[in-house]
């Protein structure tokens, strides 16, 4: 049905590249389908991003997993931020 | 100035932002400020080669204006600011400094410090130590969390 853009940080751009283009089957998915979706194409990264310690956002605000998201739209995985 | 956080990717220069900070903090009886340098070792004395700071490109400049709002509002602070650096960091170099000028020495000295409590585990970036053995991402340590929890965050 389209692609999802995905944009990574820290750990997680390291293992799976800064951005990439996840094929969606179905109009829309929610972010924790998201998250096994993504999980299956970086297999060593599936336990951190299925976890409760990577965080996700749209449009510079964090959402819950229970939000859907749909083609068309960028969605930001963030591991536990370092602190500066 | 009054409250104001960078962040760069350029050689942090205390120097000249202390002779910023002087100059912008008129009227203010104390000014206090603080430098972060990327150590040469990690906590189990391996030589580090270098700190690199991973940032987001809107979120991580919020996440600092946010805090130097923060305790600029808390302590009173006539002036503030807050600088930080991202990308490779040699050992030795800055990677952050906080000035906090104020009316009195105490409001200076506890907004200085609450300042670098919230950066050290809110501000938004992913940090990996560099080293010959490869390289580890920090999270935020037992003592950092501890350290936040002083202020009631």
């Amino acid at each position: 049905m389209g692609n999802m853009t995905v944009r990574f940080y820290g750990r997680l751009a390291e293992a799976c590249g800064p951005t990439a283009e996840i094929p969606l089957e179905a109009q829309s998915c929610t972010i924790a389908e998201l998250r096994n979706i993504i999980g299956q194409r970086f297999p060593d990264m599936a336990t951190d991003l299925t976890g409760p310690s990577v965080r996700a956002a749209v449009a510079d605000v964090m959402v819950p997993d229970d939000r859907s998201v749909s083609p068309g739209t960028e969605v930001e995985f963030f591991p536990i931020v370092s602190g500066g | 100035m009054a409250t104001q956080a960078r962040l760069t990717d350029d050689v942090i220069r205390p120097d000249l932002l202390l002779q910023e900070l002087l100059a912008a903090a008129t009227g203010a009886g104390a000014i206090v400020n603080f430098c972060g340098l990327v150590r040469p070792e990690d906590h189990e004395g391996r030589k580090i080669e270098a700190l690199r700071l991973d940032h987001h490109p809107r979120l991580t400049l919020r996440s600092l204006e946010t805090i130097a709002q923060d305790g600029a509002e808390r302590f009173g602070l006539s002036t503030c600011l807050v600088v930080h650096r991202f990308g490779r960091i040699e050992p030795g170099a800055t990677v952050v400094f906080v000035g906090a000028a104020a009316l009195h020495r105490r409001a200076a000295f506890m907004g200085a410090d609450y300042l670098m409590d919230r950066l050290k585990s809110e501000a938004m970036f992913w940090k990996k130590e560099e080293g010959a053995a490869g390289g580890q991402w920090i999270e935020p340590t037992n003592e950092d969390r501890a350290d936040l929890l002083r202020w009631g965050n």
